[in-house]
């Protein structure tokens, strides 16, 4: 279902939603739902909320999102205490965080220090306290802007 | 010709509140339960 959410969205790429079983355990797999924007597109985390929510997925099970990892590319911009980064053509920013694995802290250090260089960034990590079970987790409004805990990222210019 | 050029803006209106919202060009949802996929 949600990957049918996802596919149903104006801006992603139906060819490239590719749905993956991890097969972690018997029981209440795991499973990856791959998607990327259409040429020239970005799509809308907003309209993916709504897109899913819209399935009306049942509560009463033990299914639900565990998390969603995302790349955007943008600016870096410092305002402290945070740093941000705007998404490139969209009024969309997202407050990025250091993500609290093991090794990330430096990662986000070295990232941070590229803020109010204009320099354009692709920054992959996932969000920030979007994780639960259906149909709580979506009923509960994604904090704005949205945080990223940054675990990759790359200098595009 | 007023109701196609006010229908016209509207389209505009939309193409362009759908790129100002855009935010991602790639994302990775994990997913788990019966009704994962």
């Amino acid at each position: 279902m949600a990957c049918d959410a996802t596919a149903r969205l104006y801006d992603v790429d139906e060819d490239s939603v590719v749905f993956k079983k991890l097969h972690k355990t018997e029981k209440y797999d795991q499973g990856t739902i791959t998607f990327c924007a259409r040429k020239g597109k970005l799509i809308d985390l907003d309209k993916l909320h709504e897109s899913i929510w819209a399935t009306r997925l049942s509560g009463g099970t033990r299914s639900g999102l565990v998390s969603l990892e995302v790349t955007v590319i943008g600016e870096l911009v410092e305002m402290e205490p945070e740093t941000f980064l705007k998404v490139a053509g969209s009024d969309a920013r997202f407050v990025l965080r250091e993500s609290p694995e093991d090794g990330q802290a430096a990662l986000f250090a070295e990232l941070a220090t590229g803020a109010g260089t204009s320099k354009v960034v692709r920054v992959t990590g996932r969000i920030d306290d979007y994780t639960g079970r259906w149909p709580n987790v979506l009923r509960a409004r994604p904090t704005r802007p949205r945080r990223i805990l940054v675990t990759s990222f790359e200098i595009m210019e | 010709m007023k109701r196609k050029c006010c229908l016209t803006a509207v389209a505009f209106s939309l193409l362009v509140a759908s790129s100002a919202a855009g935010q991602a060009v790639s994302g990775v949802m994990t997913v788990t339960g019966a009704e994962m996929h």
